[in-house]
This record gives C-alpha cells, structure tokens and sequence, in this order.
C-alpha cells in the first residue's frame, strides 16, 4: 500500500480485523470499558490527543500504559503537580561536559519526546505548564531557547484530569481544552465489570501481561489508510450542522450554550468518523459514524452559561438531545 | 461496468426515488385538500338532497378547482433536489451513505481512483439489491379519517347526483303553482285554436300521415297504463288556472276515454286516413256536430287536448319517450290547426318550470299523454 491506486479491499479487512484485534487485547486489560476504549483507539488511528476523565481508581493510567503496551510505542508518564515546570515536561538545555572536557548546553529532552504521553491529573499542574504542552500537542515540536525540537512520530498525549477535585487544581483553559480530540469519560463498571477486574488485576498490574499486537509502523500504516476513507457532501454538510446545532439560538437547548464548538472540532468530528467508519468495515463515512463521534469530540468545546451552569444543567444531556434532534432531522 | 454505465444506473435509481420523494411530498400536503373534497361532495350531496337542490358541475368545480390550483402549486414548489432523493434513496437501501458517496463520485468527479474505485465496486455488487428494493412501492397506509372522509364523500356524490327529494315534494306541493302565467296563455291560445279547429266548416286537407308501424304495440302499451296517472293529471289539473276550469272534468272524460279502449286498441291500416280528417274536410261545423251526439262533449274533449298537450307540451322532456311520444302522434300531424296546436305548444319549453326550478314528466304521464293522442284519433274515427 504505497499509492492510493494500489489500494484494495484487503488493506482495509486488515486494517479493520487489526484494530478489532487491538481493542479486544485492551479489554482483556480493562474490564467493563469497552466504549472507551474504542473511542480511544479511534482517536489514536484519527491522531488526535485524548482527555480522560473520571473518579479516581477507574482504570484512566492502566488503560493508557495497556495501550502504550499493547501498540510497542514509547510511553512516558508526566504526574502533573502545582510545582511542575515547564521545563520538566518539555525538557531544558543543560551544561554538559564533553569528552575533551570542554562545558557546553546541550539539549535534555523532557518526557513529552515520547510516541505516547501520559499526563495524569493534568489540571493539577499550573497554566503556566499546562501551556508548555500547546505547542507540543498541536505542532508536534518544542521551542527550547530558540531551537526547535520535533516530537517522535506518532505523537499522542493521554491526559487524565479528576472532576471533583477542585481544591489546588487548575481548570484546563479552553484553549488548552480544544487541543484535544477528544474527551472521553471514564463510567464506573458494572458488577461483572469489577469481579472481571479482580480476576485481572489482582496482584500485578493489569497491562504487564499484554505482548503488542500492533507496531508503531502499521499504526502509521493505518492512519493514513484511514484518510482515504471517503466522505460525501452529504456528511459533510449533515456534520456542519451537527456543530452548528451547538451554538447559541440555534435550538432551544442551544440557548444554554455560551460558545458553541469551533472549527477544529469539526476536523474532530470527521476524523474520528473516518476510522469509526473504517473499523466498521465501511470505505465511507455514514450520518452513524458522525453520530457515534459526536458526543466526545463536541463535549468539552462548548461552554455553558453562567446560568446553565448554576443550575447544575449537564452539557452532556444536553448535546445528547441535540445530536438526537440532529441525527432525526438528517 | 463502466464509471458511465454504472452512473446511469445510479442517476436512474435516484430519479425514480426522486419522483416517488417528490408524489409523496405532493399526496402528504395534498391530504387537507382530500378531506375538503370529500366533505364538500358530503355537504353538496346533504343540501341537495334536504335543503336546496344543487346541480353537480359547479359543486365539482368547487371541490376540484382549488385542489388543482393548489396541486400544480405543490408540483412546483415540492420537487426535492437530486441530492435530496439520493440521500433519500440512500435511507430507503439501508446503503450506510454507499448510494450517496458513489452518487456523488460519479456524479461530481471525473477521475476515479484509490478507494474510490474499490467504493464503485462494492457499489455494483449492491445494485441489484437496491434496484429490487426501490421497485417496492412503499406502503401509503389509509388512516381511518381518510376512509370516512371516502365514505362521507362518495355518499354526498351519490345524494347530488340523485335527483333532489326537495324537488319531488315541490313538483308534487307546488305543481299548481309551478304553471307560470306564460303557460296560463300558451294554453289559452290552444284553447282558442282548438275552439277554432271545432268550429271551423271547411278544414283544409292537409298530408295523409302514415301511420305509426307499431302503434298497436304502443296502443297495447298504453292500455296497460294505470288508471292512477291519469287521475294524478285530473288531480294536478284541478288546481289549474281558472281559464281551464273544467279540465278536472276533462281529465275524468280522458280516464274513461283511456280505461274504455284498453281492450279495443286503435289501429289505423297502413295509407289510411283519420276519419276525422275526411270528415272535417268534407262536412260543414254543422255536419261535424252531428257526428258528434252532445257538443258539451266535444267541448269537454278539447278541453281534454288541450289539458293533456299542455301537459305534453309544457312537461315532456326532449328525450327518447319524447320521440316515440312524436311518431304516435305523426297521425295528428296532417291537420294543420292541430299542428299549429302542436306547434304553439311546443314553443313553450319543454320542461314545467316553478320556483326556478326544472320538473321531468314522468314515464307513466308520457305514457298517458300518448294514449291520449291514440285515444283523440279515435274518437274522431269511430269506425275504426
């Protein structure tokens, strides 16, 4: 598969039977989240960043480090804290003697030059730090004292944030809020969930069993064969008005809605659609695709109102009712 | 299958969706106007039958003329665009977009490759399933309002097109009523005309008529009429105008005149002449007199020609019953005075009209009026 016409129906069977695969290793780790950890691969093949969130104890660092296993990326954990610098996460020139005793800087590259960052409890850290991480995640390079450092491709960050902590933490500004794909929750597990979890995990970690059934080569592989999934007209223009449903006085549940999604969560929107459609099988994306993807790559790119919000209104709720309008109107 | 044939074949798929999108578009809004329908052939049929008598074609119009105003509206305005109906045609296959994206591929872009071709493919391998599918008329359910509105209107089309029950109880109340002045004087110029055919010495020879190849059948016909018709005419004319007053006498001579000849049907041989005529054209009004034995009688018989032309005259319709009703009466037609008779007569309509509105005779009184006429030609030939 090195040019578009050489493509055949075999490439995307793999394509699809290899992340079918994948996601089955993933849930082998971690039990009763089988949604998350779809859209988490999704959104890894589609290339996007991932924000996790949920209680505590839910499985958000096992599953990133069983994903890291399980595709032999190089993984690198960043545990965010109030004093966390920049410097510690994007990496810092450092005086450094040479073989012939000379001193010079040389460039220490932090933990985000790895194919996949763990960054737990990303709003502990302050927004100072939390802004290093913009330029990585969107450019997919550090600037450190003029120079620029490219990151390792592919590059994702896994960020995973706790709710209802609010004492010593620092809300990710909307900014740093749209650079990520995605945001997935983390749901508390059923009871078959949690006996499938004790027989797991017991006594070591869960994802120290998992051997990698996908290389960081065929990853790549299969991002790009995911571009070439085909999106009619139709479903581009039946996505715009899914984001647009989203904005205020569009609808009467939109009315709660301060800012609506932005452009880029539209690129989200029919990113994620694409690999959706891919490992159903299907070489075009269907109004299901975007349906499917619309909640966790719209949730966290609308903001309520001031009113909305002290009336405890749920903007999860309400873009459930408005992808359901949508979705009834298309 | 060529990119060309296979977007014939869709662009066919999604034309005939498209039509079947656009009639549904069309009957969904249409549907109002069917209940209008409906509800004014109810009502139409309702009023006519009860209130008002109503002629069918302006309801028709009514009813009609807006839905098709509206409709070639709707034609106009509700024709979905082709990415509608491909979209729509989409849904219909269960395609999960593969009928749309390949719509669109071979619709907008000129080169095909990659993933594109491989779509096209699986495309052709779904087209049959698609072409039986849309073959499929989809079910048009008809809700329980849409039958009763059905029932409601063909029962009012039925009761407009049923002639009115008003206007029978009108013919039947107002028949009196229903003789306009204009008839009051057609009759009385009958009178005078028949007053002067009796009185006349010399009547001129007119035509020899043939006479009518089956008027025994007709005489045998009549002859079975009902005694009641006539007495219905006696009664109608009874409450006549004044310048007929003794038609209720008359119409009690023309019961008997028509009872009695029942079993003795009037025959005229073929090339015969009404005795009547020779006699009229031969003797004097005195001779004509005599032949008669009472000249009140004679008297009382115009009046019952001229109560029972009137009748014919004033309340036969131009119908085939009128036709036969004129080959009986070819015997008559020699006599110029009775002509002119006729002719006078029948220069009124040919309907009773009272009230604005139009009375028929019906089949029992044509009937009568012919035995009549059979029943005259024979009294003025009492030979035959």
């Amino acid at each position: 598969m090195t040019r578009n016409n050489e493509l055949t129906e075999t490439n995307f069977q793999q394509a699809a039977e290899q992340l079918l695969q994948l996601r089955s290793t993933l849930e082998s780790a971690i039990a009763g989240q089988a949604t998350l950890i779809t859209q988490m691969i999704i959104t890894l093949v589609a290339g996007g960043h991932i924000l996790t969130e949920g209680l505590p104890g839910l499985g958000k660092t096992n599953l990133a480090k069983a994903l890291a296993a399980a595709t032999d990326l190089d993984f690198s954990r960043i545990q965010c804290t109030p004093d966390l610098m920049p410097a510690d996460i994007t990496g810092n020139e450092i005086l450094r003697k040479g073989p012939d005793g000379e001193n010079k800087l040389e460039f220490q590259p932090g933990p985000v030059f790895s194919h996949l960052v763990l960054v737990d409890e990303i709003n502990r850290a302050t927004p100072k730090t939390q802004s290093s991480l913009l330029e990585a995640m969107q450019e997919h390079q550090v600037t450190c004292t003029g120079t620029t450092h490219p990151l390792p491709s592919p590059f994702w960050v896994i960020a995973t944030q706790n709710p209802i902590e609010i004492e010593g933490t620092y809300p990710l500004p909307e900014a740093q809020l749209d650079r990520f794909m995605v945001k997935l929750g983390v749901h508390f597990p059923d009871a078959a969930a949690l006996l499938a979890m004790l027989d797991i995990s017991l006594d070591s970690e869960p994802a120290e069993h998992l051997k990698p059934t996908l290389s960081s080569d065929r990853l790549l592989q299969i991002m790009q064969l995911s571009r070439e999934i085909i999106v009619s007209d139709r479903i581009k223009q039946a996505a715009v008005q899914l984001l647009l449903c989203t904005h205020p006085q569009q609808s009467e549940d939109s009315r709660h809605f301060r800012y609506g999604a932005s452009p880029r969560g539209l690129q989200a929107l029919i990113r994620t659609a694409r690999v959706h459609a891919l490992i159903s099988g299907r070489l075009q994306v269907d109004l299901n695709d975007l349906e499917a993807m619309a909640l966790p790559t719209l949730r966290h790119r609308v903001i309520l109102t001031i009113e909305s919000e002290l009336n405890g209104v749920d903007s999860d709720e309400l873009l459930t009712r408005l992808i359901h309008a949508w979705r009834e109107r298309a | 299958m060529m990119k060309s044939e296979l977007a014939t074949k869709l662009h066919r798929l999604g034309q005939r969706q498209r039509n079947e999108i656009w009639l549904q578009r069309i009957l969904r809004r249409l549907a109002p106007l069917f209940y209008y329908i409906g509800i004014i052939f109810f009502l139409a049929g309702g009023i006519h039958q009860l209130m008002l008598p109503l002629t069918f074609l302006p309801i028709t119009g009514i009813a009609f003329i807006p839905s098709l105003l509206f409709l070639g509206f709707l034609s106009v305005t509700q024709k979905p665009t082709r990415q509608e109906a491909a979209a729509e045609a989409d849904k219909l296959f269960g395609a999960d977009s593969l009928f749309v994206s390949a719509w669109e591929l071979t619709r907008f872009k000129s080169e095909i490759k990659g993933t594109e071709k491989l779509l096209l493919d699986r495309c052709e391998t779904a087209l049959p399933a698609w072409s039986r599918a849309i073959r499929r008329p989809p079910p048009r359910n008809l809700k329980p309002s849409g039958l009763i509105t059905i029932t409601l209107g063909i029962a009012g089309l039925f009761f407009l097109l049923q002639p009115s029950h008003v206007q029978f109880q009108q013919t039947s109340n107002d028949r009196p009523d229903s003789r306009t002045e204009s008839a009051n004087d057609d009759r009385v110029n009958a009178v005078k005309i028949l007053s002067k055919l009796l009185d006349d010495d010399v009547i001129p020879t007119a035509q020899t008529p043939e006479p009518p190849a089956n008027s025994t059948t007709s005489s045998d016909s009549s002859s079975s009429a009902p005694p009641q018709s006539s007495m219905q005419i006696g009664k109608s004319a009874e409450s006549a105008s004044d310048s007929v007053e003794s038609i209720s006498t008359a119409d009690k001579r023309l019961s008997l005149l028509i009872d009695k000849p029942a079993a003795t049907p009037a025959q005229l041989p073929p090339g015969s002449t009404p005795t009547r005529r020779q006699k009229t054209t031969d003797n004097s009004a005195g001779n004509e007199a005599a032949d008669v034995p009472n000249s009140n009688l004679i008297q009382t018989e115009a009046y019952d020609r001229i109560q029972l032309v009137d009748i014919e005259t004033g309340s036969d319709h131009r119908s085939s019953a009128t036709d036969e009703l004129n080959q009986g009466n070819k015997l008559l037609e020699s006599k110029p005075e009775q002509a002119a008779l006729r002719q006078s007569a029948g220069n009124r309509s040919r309907q009773i009209s009272a009230n604005g509105f139009t009375y028929l005779l019906s089949p029992q009184q044509r009937n009568l009026v012919w035995r009549y006429f059979v029943q005259l030609d024979k009294i003025d030939d009492p030979k035959q």
